[in-house]
């Protein structure tokens, strides 16, 4: 018994002296910027990407619709803002089924400065919109619309839809009609805002804990729906110059 | 404190001075083995190089220069790990139009061997994740992100151990928290862990029970943070058993690797290469292989 035992601890002993172990000696990084002066590039995976590639470009050199003038960005007013807005309020009606009363867009969304008479192609509508953004229907109680709309008179003034109008004299708001009336004190509306907004962003916390009806439909998607349709029906786009932003 | 300081200040500016300086011989002999590890993170569906339009990145990254340069250093590496931290997908129209197909089809060709999930992974839901699945030979994993009854369940390994020349490999992933950064819709039933307590739980597991040599973690927690949320800082400082954070979602372009000591003062290497396949992350790591209570290499690097 002894002598087992000792045997073992002998037997223990050498196997862990001659046990190796993965000693970890060193450790350098060097990354590689992939730039243009490298100029190999992996010919068989280029040729496997083409197909995607050239498909794309048929996608998104489609013409979808039809504008009869140029349509221009600025802040408060412009034709882009109003012609994209109206577009989030209608096509945003029909994605959450329901009468909204308006619908606002951040001017940082848009990314363009305007679009050009012709036709507006898919590749168009990814410049104008390239993020990711998606519909939200919120409620809102005029307490809060007091916010959002002080909020963008600070943002020298969104592209707002059809359905409001501000007027605002040295930055601050001194009256709003919503479809021609003013505010109800105990009454929820219903705006479109981008969800980038709607959850917080530039500033607009006050919205983050309201009611809302959220779609996962892109923005971007929705405006290329929307645009398709209209060009079904033999419409054709075009500017709305209608100051909505009074400024007095 | 301030030799401590001095001690990884001199490991991080010293890599390559440390490289060259070990001993050839014990290279001939088989007694030291380099592992490239080959890292992306964030790469966005960016197959093509930024467009020659003037912008900041015009030219930069690829797939089909990434794929060349990886092929390049695979024939002059004997023994190379290709890892990524998540965010493949989104970015281009490329995922709008083919769901993240090409994205995982082109990192099958350059033989990745495994990613983690990032945020805008979620992006076509679980269901167009799994859709794309087919075109993805190598692996996912994910410890924080607890995937049970979910589509990702059969998907998702909470580690993956790879052994290269007799050294092995424990690799395990953290996600950031989806709350706010994707629509609960899309993450369907997917539950976010505290990162740092399954760090710590997985890498023990890989270090000790698995008697892994080296524990990498691929990251998409982001790198550093002024307000109060969980980095890559602080996983390395809070954790053990970790040796590699591969991290991402912050974009964080790092010249070099960062070195930390985690919570008993062994130093753990950070490293991030910026986003969209601009960089190509590479890290070397030698090993020595002796007897437990020996190194003749490591006088520099005091690790174990």
């Amino acid at each position: 018994m002894r002598k087992t035992l000792f045997f073992s601890f002998v037997l223990f002993t050498l196997c862990y002296a001659c046990q190796t172990t993965n000693h970890l000696a060193d450790v350098q990084s060097n990354s590689v910027r992939l730039d243009t002066l490298m100029v190999s590039e992996d010919q068989a995976m280029l040729a496997k990407i083409e197909p995607y590639r050239t498909d794309l470009m048929d996608q998104m050199n489609v013409a979808i619709a039809p504008l009869d003038t140029d349509l221009r960005k600025a802040s408060p007013n412009s034709t882009l803002g109003n012609w994209f807005a109206d577009i989030l309020h209608a096509s945003g009606e029909e994605i959450f089924n329901t009468k909204v009363d308006f619908a606002i867009q951040n001017s940082g969304g848009l990314r363009i400065p305007g679009l050009k008479e012709g036709d507006i192609t898919v590749g168009l509508i990814y410049e104008l919109m390239p993020f990711d953004n998606k519909l939200h229907l919120v409620s809102l109680g005029s307490a809060e619309l007091k916010l959002l709309f002080d909020k963008m008179v600070e943002k020298g003034g969104w592209p707002i839809s059809y359905g409001l109008q501000m007027s605002v004299m040295d930055s601050v708001v001194t009256d709003i009609k919503i479809h021609g009336q003013a505010i109800e004190d105990d009454k929820l509306y219903q705006v479109i805002i981008p969800d980038y907004i709607a959850n917080g962003g530039d500033n607009c916390d006050f919205l983050v804990p309201l009611e809302r009806k959220k779609s996962n439909i892109f923005i971007r998607d929705a405006l290329i729906d929307y645009l398709k349709a209209q060009t079904e029906q033999g419409k054709i786009q075009t500017a709305d110059a209608t100051k909505r932003y009074i400024e007095l | 404190m301030m030799k401590r300081r001095l001690f990884l200040e001199s490991m991080a500016k010293g890599g390559m001075v440390l490289a060259s300086g070990l001993p050839l011989g014990m290279f001939d002999k088989g007694e030291i083995t380099k592992i490239t590890i080959l890292h992306t993170n964030d790469m966005h569906s960016r197959i093509d190089p930024f467009p020659m339009d003037g912008g900041r990145f015009q030219g930069l990254g690829g797939m089909a220069k990434r794929s060349a340069l990886i092929k390049r250093l695979r024939n002059e590496n004997e023994h190379v790990l290709l890892l990524d931290s998540g965010d493949i997908f989104q970015g281009t129209p490329y995922f709008n139009f083919y769901g993240g197909e090409l994205e995982f089809s082109l990192m099958s060709d350059m033989k990745y061997d495994v990613a983690t999930l990032g945020n805008h992974d979620f992006d076509a839901g679980l269901e167009g994740f799994t859709k794309q699945l087919k075109h993805a030979n190598f692996d996912f994993v994910s410890s924080n992100y607890d995937c049970r009854d979910t589509l990702l369940e059969p998907h998702i390994a909470e580690y993956k151990i790879i052994e290269k020349a007799g050294i092995k490999f424990g690799i395990f992933g953290l996600g950031i928290e989806l709350k706010g950064l994707v629509p609960e819709e899309l993450t369907g039933g997917v539950k976010y862990l505290d990162p740092i307590a399954t760090a710590q739980r997985t890498a023990l597991t890989l270090k000790k029970e698995k008697a892994c040599d080296y524990v990498i973690c691929l990251s998409h927690l982001g790198f550093k943070y002024r307000e109060n949320k969980v980095s890559d800082l602080d996983l390395a400082s809070q954790t053990e058993n970790i040796d590699l954070i591969l991290g991402g979602h912050t974009h964080t372009f790092l010249r070099e690797i960062v070195i930390k000591e985690n919570l008993k003062g062994k130093p753990v290497c950070i490293n991030q290469a910026g986003w969209a396949g601009i960089l190509l992350g590479k890290i070397d790591i030698y090993f020595e292989n002796n007897k437990k209570s020996q190194c003749k290499s490591c006088k520099n690097l005091r690790v174990n």
